[in-house]
């Protein structure tokens, strides 16, 4: 059973991110210009999530992770880099697309800033990694299960598999890969979204 | 005009604290401070000349004794009881070169926070430390300003001690061994009370990706000529 009730699932939402219990909102940091024209996914296009389905709209999106960017500057922030660079950390979760949608106001384009949900919290994310990225599990469906961890994949979705990782895959030690939460509820036929608790 | 955006006096430098509170997570004031936590030197490890350890040029002008808000606290037991937090505790003589080795009372004092005020108070404002004998400490999960961090390197270990080190948004941050933030997990305090350095700072041991090690936090802003503070997104955790 779904966790509540709404529109299609909770699909009929114009937004990705389902906040349960909230622990900051931050809009301290600018989002980098690739943050609203990058295309998604935005580094591997071979195996490409099914919760994309449709959408062909540019800019990170809500349910996705937010790092940091040090190679666009001091307190910026955006998705993963690609190609890899160091110091590019995720901080926690998109909660609305850099782009807005029609007829609502945009807030992303008008300020710069695309706030991000961390501190702790229970999300609910569309968005997520439906199949292996890299190595041997690449093109692999992804099974997740309560309890799971989770990590940010390299293209700024969440996964639960650590060598998707975009840390990982960005050269630094597979021990630096930042546990993002843990799964509380798996998808299911009646619940599209993976909510979790979130650690950071 | 800082990178935050927005204004304050002197470009934030105005305050008497050496903190700013971005996204408050709890202000936690259930431990006493250690008496060494109100007397204790800033920097704790004192430069001296056989064996400089660097000051970092954010504490220029301190003199003051005891913790100072931005700096980090630790668990600390008093031998009696464990309920207490204070900064770091290997004296200078302890860590300098041909000092004693690591106790095991040493490993268990683990950053806890970030202590939001000096212990010893400001002139002309109330001191609520020294009357009740605590000093509050902002726990995780948050985000923070911090005026007091590293500003070089602390330990001889792959590059000249005194080094100019940079910050980059993205570094994760360790507590050093002085009980400020750096990015260098050499120089955390729990790298060297673990016994993954020797008390002549040679290699006892791998360290890297050491689980002993307390991450506290992604760098998101760093300091700059326009404002001199670092900004942790504050999320404790080890490597895995």
């Amino acid at each position: 059973m779904a966790i509540g009730q709404a529109s299609q699932d909770f699909l009929g939402s114009s937004g990705r991110l389902r906040i349960m219990y909230v622990g900051h909102r931050n809009t301290l940091s600018a989002l980098a210009d690739d943050g609203f024209t990058q295309n998604n996914p935005r580094v591997v296009t071979t195996h490409v999530s099914t919760t994309l389905t449709g959408i062909t709209k540019k800019g990170v999106l809500g349910s996705s992770v937010a790092h940091t960017r040090p190679d666009q500057g001091n307190n910026i922030v955006a998705g993963p880099l690609a190609p890899a660079a160091l110091n590019t950390r995720p901080l926690g979760l998109f909660i609305n697309d850099a782009q807005g949608n029609a007829y609502e106001n945009s807030p992303g384009t008008a300020s710069g800033k695309v706030a991000y949900v961390h501190a702790g919290g229970t999300y609910g994310c569309q968005v997520y990694e439906t199949l292996g990225q890299a190595g041997g599990t690449a093109g692999n469906p992804i099974t997740y299960n309560s309890g799971d961890p989770i990590y940010s994949s390299m293209n700024g979705y969440i996964t639960n598999l650590a060598v998707d990782a975009s840390e990982g895959v960005n050269g630094q030690n597979i021990g630096n890969v930042t546990l993002l939460g843990t799964v509380k509820a798996a998808p299911s036929s009646s619940l599209a979204e993976v909510i979790l608790d979130l650690r950071v | 005009m800082s990178s935050y955006g927005g204004q304050s006096s002197q470009d934030f430098r105005g305050l008497s604290g050496r903190v700013r509170i971005l996204y408050r997570s709890h202000d936690n004031s259930l431990s006493l401070l250690m008496p060494d936590g109100f007397t204790q030197l800033n920097p704790p490890v004192p430069v001296t000349p056989s064996q400089a350890l660097p000051t970092s040029t954010t504490l220029s002008g301190v003199t003051k004794r005891g913790v100072l808000g931005g700096s980090v606290a630790f668990s600390r037991t008093s031998g009696t009881s464990d309920t207490y937090v204070g900064g770091p505790t290997r004296s200078g003589a302890n860590v300098q070169a041909g000092g004693d080795a690591p106790t095991a009372n040493d490993a268990r004092v683990r950053p806890l926070g970030f202590f939001l005020n000096d212990a010893a108070g400001n002139d002309y404002e109330n001191k609520p430390a020294i009357g009740s004998g605590k000093a509050p400490y902002f726990t995780p999960l948050g985000c923070i300003g911090l005026q007091a961090y590293e500003t070089a390197k602390q330990i001889e270990w792959g590059g000249a001690a005194a080094e100019p080190m940079a910050w980059t948004t993205g570094k994760l941050v360790f507590a050093s061994i002085n009980g400020l933030i750096t990015p260098r997990y050499r120089d955390a305090l729990e790298t060297y009370s673990a016994g993954l350095l020797d008390n002549t700072f040679a290699l006892a041991t791998a360290v890297t990706g050491s689980p002993r090690v307390t991450i506290l936090g992604v760098a998101v802003v760093v300091p700059t000529a326009d404002i001199p503070e670092v900004a942790v997104d504050v999320a404790f955790r080890n490597f895995a």
